[in-house]
């Protein structure tokens, strides 16, 4: 199947050069964003970013193959830990760093894809045992001196660059981050139209049909797997080298891995924006709740809860889902 | 490594297994008969421990006496937690539901930060430092009293599922919902009986580690975990399976703490759980799925 | 037809994707505009804000609040005896920010103080959580002096900003082993063995780790190591392998939830040393500890910071704290009393609120006036107390004295246990 080819006057799947105008012209703007509003919210920008970044990741297996992993945070965790380690170690560039981790996290997700995948585990099942290893992974990082055990790993400050992934100043991740949600966002719709998307789409709609119709069912889960496992990593890395310390909690946590899957649900599971609108609406949600909460800083897990419990009943497809059935309705009425 | 060192590592590993076990049972109930996996089970849990405690802070009521309250109010709670919730949803993908009971957890937990704080609290009883001695091996009267009241509460369980015509109907319309329709049993209401007993056997079981637990928001997320692993362990939708899969995992987790150091305990029931996923997915006394 | 309906819904796609984007730029600014709760920045100085960070709620609430009651206890001490004198009668006000107990909310709490104008930072409670904040705060240049956290590795990176009072893991560690030695000797008891249980964070694990290099240098040796998490509600496993070891000495290092706990579980499985030594213990040294466990609990030692107990300075606060919270002044409330008067004799060197000028000042501190027990408090190129000491407790009849070294003794110590 070739890639969708567009009309005259159209750029790129279809998209008019006015719809690129203004992606580009919102992009620009928010390349001047970071100026004019204060610092606590360049952090809340760079949050959206990251876990935009890494709920695309999710996505990707999630979303477009329908495997849904409560355990993501392995990945994260393994991305964070291993950029890290090289950092504090060998004074490695966290971006060479993030190759590896990267590489690190591809590997863990062949090794669970595989194992699961070639026992035919999916739906709940294929979810607990995501959750299972990425809990191993938890006690193991607990436990283990060598990567800090229970007290995690702080990253010196070796000095301000580039190079270092170190800043004085938020801003420097704040273009990090932004544009590698913008890389990922354009990863993910380019997938989209590919051949390997649309088998993602057939694994996720009728395993077994998809498989009689002779698509290599194993073999495309695991390339989801694979660009899936690889996409976290790198927003642990990013995570890590921002925040500059990292602990198994807040890494391998079961809680991230709720984090991470919660934003494509709710924005739209299998669609290229849905991951960021869900960023978009919960994680400015959750820093507010958590200052005008202070001390029960849990409030906003609450009323994820109950988005997630409304979103599932009522919104399956996610806001974007809710999006587009809306404006058919009225593009019928106009009609 | 002596004799008593081990025995007394077993022992514990035992006790600890009903209350597992126990957990389990209402957990393998809603998925044998709605298929449907209930993340939030120990939440159900942590609930039934906030009513021990409450009765005991304001009422001061000993906490295995409780039971009788936790018991209706856990059994309302599922019931509507049925009705209002999963019914809905009773058609959607499998993963939808896991991530709706995953929602009502989170509700749950943090609904319970927000009204009662996040900080521990503790169920004290008068008896709560007796021990008994079998030689050098203690047991503790609170943990003796758990594990009565587990195996109390899943004979109770089995002998209606197994004796009476609810337990039957609960049956039948967990093997052949169709079939128990066309026999007039009304399949919706066994559903929401059915939530509701397994809500209540989530409850009490709160009730019976509550004394020697602390009590807080959270505490339902290292139960809910366990309960999965004995449900896949046992087998799915069986209740006997369920509390030997509990005992097997309170073993097994003591045991790992022979061998492995503080969190890594947990270590040989997480590989269990994930070798029972993949070689024998319907577990030790599941039937074909 | 298809052609055309494809170009609407791309251009309903691109509508929605402006919408949305300016819609998100739109919150950002619109909640920008409802601001962020301002405090007075002290610009002719009425307040001068110190920050506190503490874990308020979650597990280590108990000994969070403990803490926070000791350190409003200083400050209102301190305002009610006229404030800052050098800096016009300025008062203190403090500002609190609470990490629940996990490290990386203090980065969020740091952060939030530092924006909010505060002069100085105290915290955390938990070696972790200190580790983390102290490390933004040297990066935001805010002086923060640590009030109760005993990892090493909090005063041994270099930092300019960072100042510790109580005695750090490398000095309470060591004097516990000390001390148990010479209290052994005196008794004229043989200690060889000591079996030690402790949390598995940067608390435990640092004092653990001095026990078993030191003890060798006074004839003993740990011989079995068992670290928990502070977390877990069943510690019946690891208590079973201190059993196990039937050693001479056992000694706990952790929180007091846990310490409790814990020490609760030994009693049950029998565990029958010649003595019980905390070290650094946030249970053994505390009156509810006794409260708690009752009986079971005589004859306990801890060896961690305390007040002076014969100081009179002392004996004036422990009866203040006494009269306004109604139970004994534990000592982690003593060490987030004391930091406040640290800080407040150096603003009153440095007249001013810059926190350059106050970071010199604390660097440079020799503060003969204080209620612990040790020399003058003066800190070392790293900033921590160089003449920090801790002292051996015991709970005798109920109470929890100080027993060693004899210079501070306020009753006579009982070893080894009676059975």
């Amino acid at each position: 199947m070739r890639e969708y080819q567009p009309q005259e006057g159209y750029l790129g799947r279809g998209l008019s050069w006015q719809k690129w105008l203004i992606i580009g012209l919102i992009v620009a703007a928010l390349h001047f964003l970071p100026w004019t509003i204060p610092p606590q919210y360049v952090h809340i920008m760079i949050m959206i970013f990251l876990f935009t970044i890494t709920g695309q990741g999710w996505n990707i297996l999630g979303g477009y193959a329908g495997q849904f992993s409560f355990g993501h945070s392995l990945f994260f965790g393994l991305g964070a830990y291993t950029s890290t380690l090289m950092f504090i170690h060998w004074g490695l560039s966290p971006w060479i760093g993030m190759v590896f981790s990267c590489f690190i996290g591809i590997m863990m997700g062949l090794f669970v894809g595989y194992l699961s995948f070639r026992y035919g585990l999916s739906g709940p099942f294929f979810a607990l045992i995501m959750l299972a290893f990425a809990e191993i992974c938890h006690m193991i990082s607990i436990s283990w001196k060598a990567v800090g055990a229970a007290l995690g790993l702080l990253i010196p400050l070796k000095g301000t660059s580039l190079a270092l992934m170190q800043f004085v100043d938020k801003k420097p991740f704040y273009f990090i981050t932004l544009w590698m949600m913008v890389g990922a966002l354009y990863l993910v719709w380019r997938m989209e139209k590919t051949r390997m998307g649309f088998y993602f789409l057939a694994v996720r709609e009728d395993n077994d049909a998809a498989e009689a119709l002779g698509v290599n069912v194993l073999k495309y889960k695991m390339v989801a797997m694979t660009l899936s496992a690889g996409l976290t990593s790198i927003g642990g890395t990013i995570y890590a080298q921002y925040l500059l310390y990292i602990d198994p909690d807040m890494t391998f946590g079961v809680m991230n891995s709720i984090e991470i899957l919660i934003r494509p649900i709710i924005g739209g599971p299998g669609t290229v924006l849905g991951p960021l609108l869900g960023s978009v609406l919960l994680t400015p949600l959750a820093e507010f709740t958590r200052l005008a909460f202070q001390s029960y800083s849990g409030v906003y897990l609450m009323i994820y809860g109950m988005i997630l419990v409304g979103v599932i009943m009522f919104l399956p497809d996610g806001i974007i889902g809710l999006a587009k059935r809306v404006f058919y309705k009225m593009r019928k009425e106009v009609e | 490594m002596s004799f008593t060192y081990i025995l007394q590592t077993l022992l514990d590993g035992l006790l600890m297994g009903g209350v597992y076990g126990l957990v389990a049972i209402g957990l393998t109930l809603i998925f044998g008969v709605m298929k449907v996996i209930n993340f939030a089970h120990g939440a159900l849990m942590m609930l039934g421990m906030y009513v021990t405690y409450w009765a005991f802070a304001l009422l001061h009521i000993d906490p295995y006496v409780s039971i009788v309250i936790t018991i209706p109010i856990l059994f309302f709670v599922g019931v509507c937690f049925q009705k209002f919730l999963i019914n809905p949803i009773i058609d959607a993908p499998a993963h939808n539901q896991l991530l709706l009971t995953l929602g009502v957890s989170l509700f749950l937990e943090n609904l319970v930060v927000f009204l009662w704080s996040p900080d521990y609290r503790v169920v004290r009883t008068s008896y709560e430092f007796v021990y008994f001695y079998i030689g050098d091996v203690s047991i503790s009267l609170l943990r003796l009293l758990a594990f009565c009241v587990a195996m109390l509460v899943a004979s109770i369980v089995y002998l209606v599922l197994t004796k009476t015509d609810l337990g039957k109907a609960i049956r039948a319309a967990s093997e052949e919902p169709g079939g128990a329709l066309l026999m007039g049993i009304n399949v919706r209401r066994i559903y929401w009986i059915t939530f509701g007993i397994g809500a209540a056997c989530a409850g009490v079981s709160g009730t019976a580690v509550a004394p020697f637990f602390p009590v807080y928001p959270t505490v339902g997320g290292v139960f809910v975990i366990t309960a999965f692993m004995v449900v896949v362990l046992g087998g799915m939708g069986s209740v006997i399976g369920a509390f030997v899969g509990g005992l097997i995992i309170g073993v097994a987790d003591n045991v790992g703490g022979l061998f492995f150091p503080g969190a890594m305990k947990h270590l040989l029931s997480f590989i269990i759980f994930i070798l029972i996923l993949l070689f024998r997915p319907a577990g030790l006394f599941g039937g074909s799925k | 037809m298809t052609n055309t309906k494809k170009k609407r819904e791309n251009q309903d796609i691109s509508r929605r994707d402006f919408i949305k984007g300016t819609a998100a730029v739109g919150v950002a600014a619109a909640v920008g505009s409802i601001g962020f709760p301002n405090v007075l920045r002290g610009a002719a100085p009425p307040e001068i804000p110190i920050g506190n960070i503490l874990p308020l709620s979650g597990p280590l609430a108990y000994l969070g609040n403990q803490l926070k009651n000791g350190t409003v206890m200083a400050v209102n001490e301190i305002n009610e005896a006229g404030g800052i004198r050098s800096l016009g009668g300025a008062k203190l006000k403090l500002l609190d920010a609470d990490t629940e107990g996990k490290p990386d909310l203090s980065i969020s709490g740091v952060e939030r103080l530092d924006r909010a104008g505060a002069v100085a930072i105290m915290g955390c409670l938990q070696s972790a959580v200190t580790i983390v904040a102290t490390q933004v705060a040297e990066r935001q240049r805010v002086p923060f002096v640590v009030s109760v956290a005993v990892a090493d590795k909090i005063t041994e990176r270099g930092f300019k900003y960072t100042f510790r009072l109580q005695p750090r893991a490398a000095q309470m560690a060591p004097q516990t082993v000390k001390f148990i030695s010479d209290v052994a000797r005196q008794a004229g008891e043989e200690v060889k063995t000591i079996a030690y249980i402790h949390d598995n964070t940067a608390f435990g694990g640092s004092l653990s780790g001095h026990v078993v290099e030191t003890a060798p240098k006074y004839g003993m040796e740990v011989v079995v190591r068992v670290p928990y998490s502070p977390k877990s509600a069943d510690v019946t496993t690891e208590v079973r392998k201190i059993k196990a070891a039937g050693a001479d000495i056992v000694m706990a290092s952790g929180y007091f939830a846990d310490g409790v706990r814990v020490f609760r579980a030994m009693k049950g499985l029998r565990v029958r040393p010649k003595a019980f030594v905390g070290c650094g213990n946030g249970a053994y040294s505390d009156q509810n500890f006794v409260k708690e466990l009752g009986d079971m609990t005589e004859y306990v030692m801890d060896g961690n910071y305390q007040a002076n107990p014969l100081s009179p300075l002392a004996k004036k606060m422990l009866g203040h704290y006494q009269s306004l919270y109604g139970h004994k002044m534990p000592p982690s409330a003593v060490f987030a009393y004391e930091p406040v008067y640290v800080i407040a004799d150096a603003l009153e060197r440095a007249k001013s609120t810059d926190r350059e000028a106050l970071r010199k000042a604390l660097a440079k501190t020799n503060l003969k006036k204080h209620v612990l027990p040790q020399g003058p408090i003066v800190f070392d190129a790293d900033g921590q107390n160089k003449n920090a000491q801790i002292a051996l407790t015991q709970v005798l009849g109920g109470r929890i004295k100080v027993v060693w070294p004899e210079q501070y003794a306020e009753a006579k110590l009982v070893f080894p246990m009676p059975s």
